[in-house]
């Protein structure tokens, strides 16, 4: 296995988890306003 | 290592990875369902030629209530798609915008009042969906820009409903 394709396999992981971090942060601010939405609903009720 | 190992080793790390990205995707698609967006991100979003909108309204054509119906007040590009039935597109203009309506694309669903109820319904039919809180009266009372009349089909080479 070359240097190179040992470099680009990196280089594709590394983006892999920097998007999965970036992912399960706004997941994890979505999860927030769902959360203030259904407080929101249920206490409209 | 053998080389053959290793590039295996790599995929798999790849594969596992994409596979949990797109466990991500989905559950954050599930979880914009439940936060309506607001008129102002609406039109913020529409504002941005970059993101592709599709704004599906579900009110009935014409309605004698204070909001009025599709025909009487709608968000420019709305297309028209009354109750999520398909039984009440029944002329010709109508049975275009079926067939422009992508379940796909990411859609905002347009009703009255922004009723949960009608938005559950039809939110069975897109993939990617979230609801118009407060509905077209939220929009209206931001006094945002909106358009009147019959739906007419975009003209091929024309430009799409822009704000």
């Amino acid at each position: 296995m070359s240097m190179i394709e040992r470099v680009l396999f990196w280089i594709a992981i590394i983006v892999l988890i920097v998007s999965a971090v970036g992912m399960n942060k706004q997941i994890g601010e979505l999860e927030k306003k769902a959360s203030q939405v259904s407080a929101t609903q249920g206490g409209n009720q | 290592m053998n080389p053959k190992v290793e590039r295996a080793v790599y995929i798999v790390i790849i594969a596992i990875l994409a596979v949990y990205l797109i466990s991500l995707g989905k559950k954050q698609i599930e979880l914009q369902k439940n936060i309506p967006i607001t008129a102002e991100e609406l039109y913020k979003k529409l504002s941005n030629p970059k993101l592709k909108v599709q704004i599906v309204d579900v009110r009935e054509l014409t309605s004698s209530d204070e909001v009025g119906g599709y025909e009487d007040s709608r968000i420019p590009g709305a297309l028209p798609f009354p109750n999520c039935d398909e039984s009440k597109m029944t002329t010709e203009n109508l049975q275009e915008a079926l067939k422009r309506i992508n379940p796909y694309a990411y859609t905002v669903i347009v009703s009255t009042d922004g009723n949960p109820e009608i938005f559950k319904k039809c939110a069975q039919k897109f993939t990617n969906v979230q609801n118009l809180a407060g509905g077209m009266k939220a929009w209206q009372d931001a006094g945002l820009p909106d358009e009147s009349g019959e739906y007419t089909p975009p003209k091929a080479g024309g430009g799409g409903g822009c704000l």
